[in-house]
């Protein structure tokens, strides 16, 4: 304020600068005195607008005469600072007379800016500007000149979506609508199920699921109902199953003893019919395979040499015994080891181990 | 050489024997038995030339009651009929059975490396070699395998057979047990 007084004390000293600079400097042009009066015009401007101001006209008034009279004016006056500066009796109030300048500039343009703005605003009001931009902007080649990855790169995914109310607008969507509109055999047909369903954990969904509610709701009885039990078991290839049964594992798992044990065997014998089990077998031709396997014309043969007589087989037991006593004897007279006489095989096949007669080799 | 055989090892054996028997049925026998039944085939042969020498009086005595009187062969004529008697007797028991009396009496039969009956050629050695060096047989006392000179030679052995008729029946599919000796009492 003072600053403004100051500029404003100035003002009654400019009729006194002709006087001074014809003494010592070059004396003035038509030009320098036409700036001091242009800046001395400036100020006594500043004072009027700042009345105005104080008086607060329409705001498009007073944009219209700050920009339309300060901007010259200024200019002005800055050619006219330079010129007056020269005179050394006047460097003084052209110092101070600058810096005023200065503030009337910054002022000026603020005042410039809040005119601008209005002015833009009124005539945003009077044209529409969509209109003109759908005209004569070609938004394709903008839409292309946009590097739109770049600008996605930059936005803030997260905040947005926390700033979007999902259910709100979960709300208001129609999903019926939207699915009558679907085509769902095409989506269908467009979806890699084998690729899908590979990705899915099988066996942490199992985890997540209470297979006893889901078991609970099924009506088990109309399942079954409508399932062709036949056609699903002519389809059964039983004996690939049965051939990858580890039976010998499951007869193992199988607690015999207490099956036995719940059984009452007495009641199954009583229960079996043994003559017709007898009348089926074919008892003379299983005797006759037992004679013929056992040799019996040759046990009869033999048990006159064999059987017959006790006393021989006692006679060659001990005849047996004296062999094995005299052969210890000896062999414990010789130091060496006892014999081993083993079946009657040629020597050196003896010194190995036991073979049997009739043997090759 | 005959078809193999298993002697004393068939199921003949393992029906009709007892068990501590079974287990040495095929083994090679010790002195013992085999000097037994080789005094059981002399006595036969003894028996023979008896009842040869009973014939041959017999036969005298019905030419000529009146002048009869035992027939003198001679000591060594007598000796040499005794050998020769025993030893065809032993070639045709072992090339035809493998036994003799005396080796069924004891249990025992001769048979050749393959379990079979010898041949005629190799019964006849046999006997000729037992016959007129009984010493021979001795050998069986010092021998690891239980077998006599006449059997290193031949490749023939004398083994334990209880059964009448060996050589018949299935193979045998165990191996032959230790032989284990009667009770002392």
């Amino acid at each position: 304020m003072d600053e403004t007084t100051g500029a404003e004390a100035a003002g009654p000293d400019v009729p006194e600068t002709p006087e001074t600079p014809e003494t010592r400097f070059e004396p003035l042009t038509a030009l320098d005195l036409a700036e001091l009066a242009l800046g001395l015009a400036a100020v006594g401007v500043e004072t009027v607008g700042r009345v105005v101001e104080r008086v607060r006209p329409p705001s498009l008034v007073t944009g219209v005469v700050t920009g339309v009279v300060t901007a010259p004016v200024t200019a002005t006056l800055t050619e006219l600072g330079s010129r007056l500066r020269r005179a050394d009796w006047a460097q003084e109030l052209l110092q101070r007379g600058r810096s005023r300048r200065g503030e009337l500039g910054r002022a000026a343009e603020v005042t410039a800016q809040r005119v601008a703005a209005v002015v833009v605003e009124a005539v945003l009001d009077l044209v529409d500007l969509t209109d003109i931009v759908v005209d004569h902007v070609d938004l394709d080649a903008v839409v292309h000149a946009v590097d739109l990855d770049r600008a996605v790169a930059r936005v803030d995914i997260g905040a947005v979506i926390d700033r979007v109310d999902i259910d709100a607008i979960v709300e208001r969507v129609d999903i019926d609508a939207i699915v009558e509109r679907l085509d769902i055999d095409a989506i269908v047909a467009r979806v890699d199920l084998d690729r899908a369903v590979s990705r899915v954990d099988i066996g942490a969904v199992i985890e997540r699921l209470d297979i006893d509610a889901i078991v609970a709701g099924v009506d088990l009885d109309r399942a079954v109902s409508g399932v062709d039990i036949d056609a699903i078991v002519a389809r059964v290839d039983l004996d690939r199953t049965v051939s990858g049964v580890d039976i010998d594992a499951i007869v193992g798992r199988v607690d015999i003893d207490a099956i036995l044990d719940r059984v009452d065997v007495n009641a199954i014998a009583q229960r079996l019919d043994l003559d017709a089990v007898v009348a089926r077998l074919d008892l003379i031709g299983l005797a006759e395979y037992v004679v013929e396997e056992i040799d019996l014309p040759g046990i009869i043969q033999s048990s006159s040499g064999a059987m017959a007589s006790e006393g021989m087989r006692e006679v060659r037991w001990q005849g047996v015994g004296a062999d094995e006593r005299v052969a210890h004897v000896v062999d414990r007279m010789l130091r060496r080891r006892p014999r081993t006489p083993g079946p009657a095989l040629p020597a050196n096949e003896i010194a190995g181990a036991p073979v049997l007669p009739g043997t090759p080799g | 050489m005959t078809t193999p055989s298993r002697p004393g090892r068939g199921p003949v054996s393992r029906i009709v024997l007892p068990g501590p028997a079974r287990s040495v049925q095929g083994h090679r026998a010790g002195i013992v038995t085999r000097v037994a039944a080789g005094a059981v085939d002399l006595v036969v042969a003894l028996l023979g030339v008896a009842l040869m020498y009973s014939a041959w009086a017999g036969t005298i005595f019905l030419l000529g009651p009146q002048s009869f009187h035992f027939p003198d062969p001679g000591g060594l004529r007598l000796l040499l009929l005794v050998l020769g008697l025993l030893t065809a007797y032993l070639t045709v028991a072992w090339a035809t059975t493998g036994r003799t009396f005396g080796n069924r009496l004891l249990g025992l039969r001769v048979v050749d490396d393959g379990g079979g009956t010898i041949g005629l050629a190799r019964a006849f050695l046999r006997a000729a070699a037992c016959v007129m060096f009984p010493i021979v047989l001795f050998w069986v006392v010092v021998s690891r395998e239980n077998r006599s000179l006449p059997d290193v030679l031949l490749r023939t052995s004398v083994v334990y057979d209880w059964t009448s008729n060996g050589g018949r029946g299935a193979e045998p599919t165990a191996t032959p047990r230790a032989i284990v000796l009667p009770q002392d009492d």
